[in-house]
């Protein structure tokens, strides 16, 4: 259920990410070198976040490594959203929001004056709890990212859009109608477009807010086989309310708790025999 | 109505409905009546100008000018035209770009608030007001009417109608796509002109539209600005001629066949403003804001 991550499940990981990311985008974070030391993808250190005066994160350290699927989960307001959007920046638009400590993705830490936030952020998808698309055309959704990262030439564009969205599942569904609206789309299938746009210009990082929580048990399975099939070459965060699920996702499982990181490790172990007793009454369903 | 007498009736739901059902009927009926006379009236004047309009028409009042024989106001339709052009060119950009500071920029501050009150101000002025300052700012310092102050006081005109229609279709874009495009890695200028614009198009094309055929039927500011010209004269440094303009002269005049004149420029003013507007809701048909 969980696979210890081997030392060829992150070479893998990184050897994709080097051939995804060919010359032409500034390195503002730096591609992981092949190494046999592990290194993380996400290291979070001493992070603290304030809304206004009122605390909502209390110093959380965590480490996620490269190809790791890793859930977290919480009761609702224990700072799970906060901290995942901590992780691409996207805090910086909430004006009284303020981060303390340090967060470095491959190394670089994103919150230091010199990095490139748009550049960040492409390199970082998010998905977002409800399906989000805009109202264009699936493909120009998908063709989006790519444009705003300056990717010309409209064969290029519709082979990365054709590739993205059979990454996430939707293209047999979809290439006969890609002109037309996505808001047309079901919301699980507007969900799998909203994945196949954030993967579109190649990110090493996807970062999911509870991405099946609007939606139906069908839908949720094929995002749930599609989380395990991208988690080949992206790492991934996803934010769950559902304990089920990230039984099934995730290799390591991060509990959070009123902002304060209570425990995390490999998810059977999280949900076997936990070293808190807050963690086990929490996966037991005892509170939450 | 006491909890017996509705517990005994056959129907347990049946209790309280007659009264409202008859309020519901009479409310309806007062809309339905309402909405009857305002199209009544509006017609009864439409046809009105339609009849007399028409009557008085000729192939000459298209072809030439005002001191021709035949006479005709060719110079005053494409004066009309070229005037609201003019105005749209300096009100519609301005207005728009108010309307984005507004809503994307500057937030929900004082500041905002204070240019929205602006906005109102400046919408409920009479307009003569705005001819006035217009015929300050250019008439005083060029020594002449023209052509120039005269859209100038349209475009006075345009601007808040156009900046409180694009702000309120901005704000009506919803959050989520902002976030999406943010999350992306888009600038805010590409999430502005790629998401939003696009997304609140047909609702400002609309306001653009209104505006457009507001200014299109005003007099009052043109009188001491665009003046009026019986010549064929399009150079807007120079007094220029207008429908409007001379609707309001003949309308005035002793002359028989000039108030009849006058009543087909109504009309032919009426038909521009129509199309124009058909012509921009079948442009933009079928796309409204996304509202999800
Ligand atoms: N934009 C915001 N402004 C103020 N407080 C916020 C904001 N977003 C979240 N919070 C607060 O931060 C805490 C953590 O919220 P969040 O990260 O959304 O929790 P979760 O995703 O685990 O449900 C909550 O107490 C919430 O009220
Ligand atoms: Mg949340």
């Amino acid at each position: 259920m969980t696979p210890p991550v081997s030392a060829e499940n992150v070479s893998r990981a990184n050897g994709a990410q080097h051939g995804s990311h060919s010359a032409h985008a500034p390195r503002m974070i730096p591609v992981a070198p092949d190494q046999h030391v592990k290194r993380h993808a996400i290291d979070i250190k001493n992070l603290e976040v304030f809304y206004g005066k009122g605390r909502a994160v209390h110093g959380v350290n965590l480490q996620i490594a490269h190809g790791e699927v890793t859930a977290f989960i919480g009761p609702s307001g224990c700072g799970k959203s906060t901290i995942l959007r901590c992780l691409n920046r996207m805090n910086d638009l909430i004006k009284h929001c303020q981060v303390r400590g340090s967060i470095k993705i491959h190394g670089a830490d994103i919150y230091d004056r010199r990095t490139d936030v748009m550049e960040l952020r492409k390199r970082t998808g998010m998905v977002f709890q409800k399906p989000n698309p805009f109202p264009k055309s699936i493909f120009d959704n998908v063709a989006y990212p790519l444009r705003i990262h300056g990717v010309r030439g409209k064969a290029v564009i519709a082979e990365k859009v054709e590739k993205s969205l059979r990454s996430a599942g939707l293209w047999e569904e979809v290439k006969d109608r890609l002109h037309v609206s996505a808001l047309s789309l079901s919301g699980g299938q507007q969900q799998r477009l909203c994945i196949a746009r954030a993967i579109a210009a190649d990110p090493e990082v996807l970062l999911m807010d509870e991405p099946c929580s609007a939606l139906d048990p069908i839908a949720t399975k094929t995002v749930e086989s599609l989380i395990n099939e991208l988690s080949k070459t992206i790492t991934i965060v996803v934010v769950t309310h559902n304990m089920h699920q990230a039984v099934r996702v995730a290799h390591q499982t991060a509990f959070f708790y009123m902002g304060n990181l209570i425990e995390a490790g490999p998810t059977d172990k999280m949900f076997h025999n936990p070293e808190h007793q807050q963690t086990l009454a929490y996966v037991t369903g005892q509170f939450g | 109505m006491s909890a017996q007498q509705i517990a005994t009736t056959e129907n347990p739901f049946a209790g309280r409905s007659p009264g409202r059902r008859w309020i519901s009927r009479g409310a309806m009926a007062l809309c339905t009546f309402a909405t009857a006379v305002a199209l009544a009236v509006l017609f009864v004047v439409l046809a009105y100008i339609g009849i007399r309009g028409i009557e008085y028409m000729t192939p000459a009042f298209f072809t030439n000018l005002p001191l021709q024989s035949p006479e005709g106001m060719r110079n005053c339709i494409i004066g009309t035209v070229i005037l609201v052009g003019l105005a749209s060119v300096l009100g519609v950009p301005l207005g728009m770009l108010c309307g984005i500071y507004m809503a994307e920029y500057a937030g929900r501050g004082w500041f905002t608030y204070l240019t929205q009150l602006v906005m109102d101000l400046l919408a409920g002025t009479p307009t003569i007001l705005l001819g006035v300052i217009a015929w300050q700012l250019v008439v005083v310092p060029m020594h002449q009417q023209s052509g120039w102050s005269g859209a100038l006081a349209l475009a006075f005109i345009m601007v808040p109608i156009v900046a409180r229609a694009s702000e309120e279709m901005l704000r009506l874009v919803p959050h989520p796509h902002r976030e999406a495009s943010a999350g992306l890695g888009a600038s805010k200028s590409q999430t502005l002109f790629m998401v939003i614009l696009p997304a609140a198009k047909a609702g400002i094309a609309t306001g653009i539209m209104l505006a457009i055929a507001r200014v299109a039927g005003e007099t009052a500011p043109l009188l001491f600005t665009a003046l009026g010209n019986d010549q064929a004269v399009y150079n807007p440094s120079e007094p220029y001629p207008s429908l409007t303009l001379k609707i309001w002269q003949y309308s005035q005049s002793a002359e028989l066949a000039w108030r009849h004149q006058a009543w087909t420029a109504v009309l032919v003013l009426v038909a521009m403003v129509l199309v124009f507007t058909a012509a921009v809701r079948f442009a933009v048909r079928g796309r409204k804001v996304h509202v999800v």
